[in-house]
């Protein structure tokens, strides 16, 4: 006998199709002696709800979406396969939008998430992103919502990130453990989190083993590959040259390592340098770039698990997932 | 009427984003009295309760309102500020990673926010059922176009393409289609095949081979009528033993194809000394092979390219290429879009002009002229492969 669907029911109880699927899904308005009814008839009837419908649902209610700076990112787009991983596997799609490191989009992106009344929502901010009070805006119509990665102060939401401190920290340490003195660190934009973090794990470290914290060698800028050459370019110039460099991640790493070899000079021999993600880059560039890996596709994963525990849950109690990054040593180093 | 029992998605957002299109595509305008509860009920084959909770939310938003007596009408549009309420197009890609996509894209974005338009995009992941369901259930969001790269190197539309156009959908594509009544941005990949091919015959080459696309992909044969036409302007035969192809394996796997017919250098028994290869990707594994083998590059052979990927810049020898104008595919394509969701006449269908990228990998240039910054004394210590 071939499965019947919530139409076939609805018809031979003669009741609308919206009543049979709100009792089968346990709707409140409906009063219980009519859910039983129909449950037996569901029942009787060899109704199962559809496997494939299930996991092709189009539907606005099982989407999530996704807003981070820049899909083409290696790192961004590992996280979102991760997502989609997880999302499939659960009979959710995902919508992306990209704020493309600027406040004002991030904001219109969000506008279009609660608009098109997506199931939950997973964030990483822009560079930009200074305040959190657009994804209020979320919280207060009670959309989930997690972050990852980059994540704004004073939005109770959970999180899925790494221990960039500590990261920072081993990785410099490592250096000086290889006998550099004379780190310099190109950092990241002030306003996000884990530049703060890799900034600091570098002072400590710095600090931890005595070694001076030289103010020319401390320069912040964007995430940018030419951030990265610029930085470079402003101590060659000055002929302040360290012996190496940490950068806060691997564009800004490849960017300076361009100027150093514009300058003629070799690296490790005669700079070291490292920097901090673990981009498909790192191998690309000779010799190839010591860096600190994201585990990026198991930060989108777990966000998404994250998010849809709280949707169909509705466990409201946000978390923080810490994820281990690792030092990856190459040649650069 | 379009409600589907078997979708998931609450039947009074169905209809409210039944309404929505309609009023979209001007089906509906405004004062236009929407039937009582019972006729809305009985036409889409819903109960009562699920019509008013559609108007409900409508009226809510501002879309329709209420006359006490009278009934339900359409209301006039919002003022511009809340214009971007109702005005979402959806981007459906073929691989979020392509660099050529995510470049149309940002420029497609630009232009749309600059228009007042929300982006939502859509990845394919390579799969062809989840392109049309990411269609489907874009159409289902109650977006008001769409911009689509689609899946397939073959030159024939999807059904769910066909439809859209058939339903009078606003969309257009920006990956390349040779049906013509399909709304087009492109490339002129034949231009650009032409573009590469003159250029080795002007520096001289005497034997310039082509590596093309694996069977039945569309754009690798429109290269390839670009490659057939530079010879011909040159007066050169087209000598079938310098003509490759790579095998069918579909992009992530170009790197290897190429590499495998560099493999095969040795053995040729007409050897080109220049090649254009359908794509940056092969042309790289090309490039790694004939290295590896001892083949100079450029010096025993010439190469260059197509879609100026950024690892290109980075090859042991950086790479000319033919780099696609994805900035004014993706603004063209925004206003093409705007122009169907306004249902304005005009061509749908342009196709823009690529430009060469010189790099050392074909030795026309002296000196390392990459696109983006000065690459001088790379060779020296550090060197960037």
């Amino acid at each position: 006998m071939k499965h019947a669907t919530i139409i076939d029911i609805a018809k031979k109880l003669r009741i609308s199709p919206s009543t049979v699927s709100r009792a089968l899904s346990n709707h409140p308005d409906i009063k219980l002696e009519t859910k039983e009814r129909i449950r037996r008839t569901a029942k009787a009837m060899l109704y199962s709800p559809n496997p494939i419908a299930k996991s092709l649902k189009i539907s606005q209610t099982t989407t999530i979406g996704v807003i981070v700076p820049e899909i083409k990112h290696d790192f961004f787009s590992s996280a979102i396969s991760g997502m989609e991983e997880v999302a499939y596997r659960s009979g959710y799609t995902i919508i992306l939008c990209q704020s493309n490191e600027n406040f004002e989009r991030e904001r219109i992106n969000v506008e279009t998430m609660i608009h098109h009344r997506v199931a939950g929502v997973i964030v990483s901010i822009t560079q930009q992103t200074k305040r959190g009070t657009h994804f209020q805006d979320l919280l207060k119509r009670k959309i989930p919502l997690v972050f990852f990665d980059r994540v704004p102060g004073g939005v109770r939401a959970s999180k899925v990130v790494i221990n960039d401190y500590q990261s920072a920290f081993d990785a410099v340490s490592y250096l000086i453990g290889r006998g550099y003195k004379k780190i310099a660190h190109f950092g990241g934009p002030r306003e996000l989190d884990i530049c703060v973090q890799r900034w600091n794990g570098y002072i400590d470290a710095m600090k931890k083993q005595r070694l001076p914290v030289l103010k020319e060698f401390v320069r912040t800028g964007g995430l940018q590959e030419q951030n990265g050459y610029l930085s470079m370019d402003a101590l060659i110039r000055e002929h302040k040259i360290p012996d190496a460099v940490f950068a806060v991640n691997d564009p800004v790493a490849v960017g300076a390592f361009q100027r150093i070899g514009e300058a003629g000079l070799r690296i490790p021999g005669d700079i070291a340098i490292m920097g901090f993600s673990n981009n498909r880059i790192t191998g690309l560039v000779d010799p190839p770039l010591t860096t600190v890996d994201q585990p990026s596709f198991l930060m989108g994963s777990t966000a998404a698990e994250i998010l849809i525990e709280t949707i169909e849950k509705r466990v409201t109690a946000p978390k923080t997932v810490i994820l281990p990054a690792k030092l990856i040593v190459r040649g650069s180093t | 009427m379009p409600i589907d029992l078997h979708d998931s998605t609450p039947l009074y957002l169905q209809i409210v984003n039944d309404i929505k299109s309609k009023i979209a595509g001007n089906k509906l305008k405004a004062d236009d009295q929407l039937g009582s509860h019972a006729e809305l009920a009985s036409s889409y084959g819903v109960s009562v309760i699920t019509v008013k909770k559609a108007l409900a939310t409508m009226i809510y938003e501002g879309i329709v309102f209420s006359r006490v007596g009278k009934g339900t009408y359409v209301a006039k549009p919002a003022p511009e500020t809340h214009r971007r309420e109702q005005r979402t197009i959806g981007l459906v890609l073929r691989d979020i990673r392509s660099p050529f996509f995510s470049r149309t894209m940002h420029a497609v974005e630009d232009a749309a926010y600059e228009l007042g338009y929300h982006v939502l995009i859509s990845n394919s992941s390579g799969k062809v059922e989840k392109e049309e369901a990411q269609i489907a259930r874009f159409r289902k969001f109650g977006v008001t176009g769409m911009i689509i790269a689609t899946m397939t190197h073959k030159y024939h539309a999807t059904p769910t393409i066909r439809r859209l156009l058939h339903e009078g959908f606003p969309f257009v594509m920006v990956s390349y289609i040779a049906d013509e009544t399909i709304p087009l941005v492109g490339c002129d990949h034949a231009l650009g095949g032409f573009m590469a091919t003159d250029y080795l015959l002007k520096l001289g080459y005497q034997k310039v081979g082509y590596i093309n696309g694996e069977e039945g992909n569309m754009v690798g044969e429109l290269r390839l009528q670009g490659y057939q036409r530079a010879l011909k302007a040159h007066g050169r035969r087209i000598d079938k033993r310098i003509l490759f192809r790579l095998s069918k394996r579909g992009e992530w796997h170009d790197y290897q194809s190429g590499y495998e017919i560099g493999k095969r250098f040795g053995k040729l028994t007409v050897k080109p000394d220049a090649m254009f290869v359908y794509n940056d990707l092969s042309a790289l594994g090309f490039e790694h092979a004939l290295l590896e083998q001892g083949v100079r590059v450029p010096g025993d052979v010439a190469i260059v390219g197509f879609d100026d990927i950024e690892r290109g810049e980075y090859a042991a020898v950086p790479l000319t290429t033919v780099r696609q104008p994805t900035d004014l595919i993706g603004r063209q394509a925004m206003e093409l879009l705007v122009n169907q969701m306004k249902k304005k006449n005009g061509s749908i269908r342009r196709i823009l002009k690529p430009e060469l990228v010189i790099r050392e990998s074909c030795g026309g240039a002296r000196s390392a002229t990459s696109f983006r910054s000065p690459r001088a004394n790379v060779s020296r210590g550090g060197s960037i492969r």
